[in-house]
């Protein structure tokens, strides 16, 4: 009888060779596989496509400042053939109403209500320094000179609104509203079709551990999947060598980048917690059973 | 050692998987990329290096030279130095008259010849900058001009006040080599700067360019 029972704990013993269950291989593929589509959905949700990612990027690189300083230094230009000097163009505007202005459009077109910035006062002001200047040097201002500064402040107004709004940003918005149409589709599909996965692996196997193995397998091969592509592009940095001007907007690009790819990599982080937790589950169910089991064999071979 | 290799080996196959039906979409992004991160090639000279325009050898005593291929610039490249000490004007020439040359000079309009080939060549600058001093230009006044390859004497014979609309008077229809500096007229600021001056040098000296 105790032989019986040494031979039946060695058949519980976990050395012993089992042949991986094909079903459920290829059933842990296809999560795998539901589970880095989830993680790349996810992650773009709350990378990329986030609302907020272009301003926080503007306020790290100091993109408004760099704006201010090319607004400034162009408008300077244009006027010099009209011999305007530059402290004609003091007090036009300053940083803080860039900054704003900046922030307003760009939130204006991630609504999808595009809201051009506010001119108004620019013309007003610099059309004052002009006669003011014009003053000084005793230059008359006659109906030619007049329709010339009109022109002029027009031409200071187009800059400045072209250089408030961010390069690109209407192919992003169009990409973004296209991705939101169909991220919680997307999300609820594959969140479906998962735990038909799951199911249908536990069921497979009596004792439930082993199933949870397979669970646990596709969970890390999401994690790999996930977090090994954007860690290559984060370390290989090939998208820092774009040769993108001005150096303001790629500074902001380069960040927005760096940060999106961080998301993928704390999303391949979260699976791998999940897989954690899934092997600590798979320990504990697993003794559970043996105990279980050597209890019941002990008891029938007495 | 489960944990480890199986989930290897099932994002080997699922990176496989994608790696054969994206590649195209894969290689056509990077060949995308490697094109924009290019060094794009300089199309102007280094500006911080001024070429040395100043050759004993050709002061303008001969005649004639041939032309080589090499004397032809590139697009907003700094060829050329312009002076009148009449005037003050000591001005780098760039081949192109776009903005970006103009800021930065006198800028020459791409279609005209070049110095020494015989032919009407067409100079601009802003009324402000580099051609302010044309206000005080008068008929006499000579303009020197330092190439790579030989220095050319400009006498002023004539000036006009045009449109800037009127082609005829870039003096296109020359049958000598001359210069038609241009700027905006007039020389007072906040003005509609409509028209423009003309100031006509002929050429007195300098080699002509064989071609």
């Amino acid at each position: 009888m105790e032989q019986k029972l040494e031979l039946n704990i060695k058949k519980n013993n976990k050395n012993t060779k089992r042949r991986p269950d094909v079903i459920s291989v290829i059933l842990s593929f296809i999560l795998a596989v539901l589970l880095a589509v989830m993680g790349y959905a996810a992650g773009a949700q709350i990378g990329i496509f986030r609302s907020d990612i272009i301003t926080e990027s503007i306020d790290r690189t100091g993109y408004s400042e760099k704006v201010y300083n090319q607004i400034l230094a162009d408008s300077v230009e244009l006027g010099k053939p009209m011999m305007i000097p530059e402290e004609v163009f003091q007090d036009v505007f300053d940083l803080e109403k860039v900054s704003r202005d900046i922030k307003a459009v760009y939130n204006s077109r991630i609504a999808n209500t595009y809201t051009a910035a506010d001119t108004e006062v620019i013309r007003q002001r610099l059309k004052d320094n002009i006669n003011k200047y014009a003053k000084e040097q005793d230059i008359e201002m006659g109906e030619e000179q007049n329709a010339a500064v009109d022109e002029f402040v027009s031409l200071i107004e187009q800059r400045y609104s072209s250089g408030i709004d961010i390069f690109y940003i209407s192919y992003y918005v169009s990409f973004r509203n296209m991705y939101q149409k169909y991220f919680g589709i997307l999300i609820a599909v594959i969140a479906v079709l998962s735990v038909l996965d799951i199911v249908i692996t536990l069921k497979r196997h009596k004792r439930k551990y082993r199933g949870l193995r397979y669970i646990t397998y596709a969970s890390l091969a999401a994690a790999i999947m996930t977090g090994a592509a954007p860690a290559f592009l984060y370390i290989q940095g090939k998208y820092r060598s774009l040769n993108i001007k001005p150096d303001y907007f790629y500074s902001m690009i380069v960040d927005v980048a760096d940060r999106s790819l961080s998301v993928f990599m704390y999303v391949a982080l979260f699976f791998v917690i999940v897989s954690a937790i899934l092997i600590a589950a798979t320990v504990v169910l697993r003794k559970k059973y043996s105990a279980g089991h050597y209890k019941n064999s002990a008891s029938l071979n007495v | 050692m489960a944990y480890v290799y199986m989930p290897l080996l099932l994002s080997l196959i699922g990176f496989l998987l994608v790696f054969l039906c994206l590649s195209p979409y894969i290689k056509a992004a990077y060949s995308v990329m490697s094109i924009i991160s290019e060094n794009t090639a300089q199309t102007s000279v280094d500006e911080t290096e001024v070429p040395d325009f100043k050759l004993e050898n050709t002061s303008g005593e001969t005649e004639s030279i041939p032309y080589s291929p090499d004397m032809y610039p590139q697009l907003g490249e700094l060829y050329a130095q312009i002076h009148c000490d009449r005037l003050g004007i000591h001005e780098n020439v760039y081949f192109g008259d776009s903005s970006t040359e103009l800021n930065k000079g006198v800028g020459q309009y791409a279609g005209s010849g070049i110095f020494g080939f015989g032919r009407t060549i067409i100079l601009g600058g802003h009324h402000a900058t580099s051609f302010a001093p044309l206000e005080y230009v008068e008929v006499g006044d000579v303009f020197t001009v330092n190439t790579s390859y030989a220095t050319y004497t400009y006498e002023v014979y004539d000036m006009v006040v045009a449109n800037e609309d009127d082609g005829w008077a870039f003096g296109f229809d020359s049958d000598e080599e001359i210069i038609t500096m241009y700027t905006c007229y007039p020389f007072t600021p906040l003005a509609s700067y409509s028209q423009r001056l003309y100031v006509y040098a002929r050429k007195t000296s300098g080699p002509y360019l064989e071609h």
